[in-house]
């Protein structure tokens, strides 16, 4: 089915379209007023946030305080997240063999003692 | 552009770098704990800042004490098989269920009694404030009333 073929109600349309003339005068100005309206709609939206850090790492970062800065705080941060972390698990594996140590010598506890 | 890219990349790579010398650094003791021969030794000596020459002691101590324990698990598992045997189809006690239940609760009592004295003999292994603090926490961790009950729920 071609859609692209006009129906006979867009031929009425068009023909009613063709025959109306506007009786009123266009209020003033009105080319200026709709010209205004498209340049509006077509203004570039407002950046991202992502775009503003982009931006602002790209003029800032080059400078070498602040490169220096920022190799400092991921250096840093980097540090700290892996001593954190390191004292976590150190933790879980002492807390573990604690247990270990308990169960190894109260034979109430269910697992019998390994000799070696 | 290209310098941006390379600093921001650099930072990322320090980042990963300090965190992966870090952890490593920092993990490397307990690691070593936890591959040694006995960790649970390893542990204690750790926990406690046992001297080697202390840590000998405790060892031959631990080393002495791990048979009669052995001993100790294989009697109350024969014990606890024993009452089970009774136990299935009894409706009503019987003078040999009397006699299972008491014979369990003895060897139990039996097993607290070698323990504590265990516990007492390491303690005095240690230096006096390190043994005291041994002796709280492992009765802590035998001797809480509770004890037992929340491996079993």
């Amino acid at each position: 089915m071609n859609t692209n073929e006009p129906s006979t109600e867009d031929k009425a349309l068009r023909k009613l379209l063709k025959e109306w003339r506007m009786e009123t005068s266009l209020p003033p100005q009105f080319q200026d007023l709709v010209w205004r309206r498209i340049e509006h709609s077509q203004a570039p939206a407002l950046p991202s946030m992502l775009v503003v850090i982009a931006h602002w790492f790209g003029s800032v970062l080059p400078r070498p305080a602040f490169a220096v800065a920022y190799l400092s705080v991921l250096l840093a941060g980097g540090a700290t997240f892996g001593w954190a972390e390191a004292r976590k698990d150190t933790t879980h594996i002492k807390d573990d063999l604690s247990q270990r140590y308990v169960r190894v010598l109260d034979p109430l506890s269910g697992s019998p003692p390994v000799i070696p | 552009m290209k310098r941006i890219v390379f600093i921001l990349l650099l930072g990322l790579g320090l980042g990963a770098a300090a965190y992966g010398c870090i952890y490593s650094v920092c993990m490397s003791p307990a690691r070593a704990m936890a591959r040694s021969e006995r960790p649970e030794l390893a542990w204690l000596k750790e926990e406690f800042h046992l001297s080697d020459a202390e840590f000998k002691r405790v060892s031959e101590l631990h080393a002495a004490y791990l048979p009669h324990c052995r001993e100790m698990c294989r009697k109350i598992d024969e014990q606890n098989a024993h009452l089970q045997e009774l136990l299935v189809g009894a409706t009503n006690a019987t003078p040999e269920i009397d006699a299972a239940l008491v014979e369990v609760a003895q060897l139990r009592s039996g097993c607290q009694r070698m323990m504590l004295r265990h516990f007492f003999q390491i303690s005095q292994t240690m230096p006096p404030e390190e043994g005291r603090r041994y002796l709280a926490w492992v009765k802590e961790k035998v001797f809480a009333p509770d004890y037992g009950m929340k491996e079993q729920k």
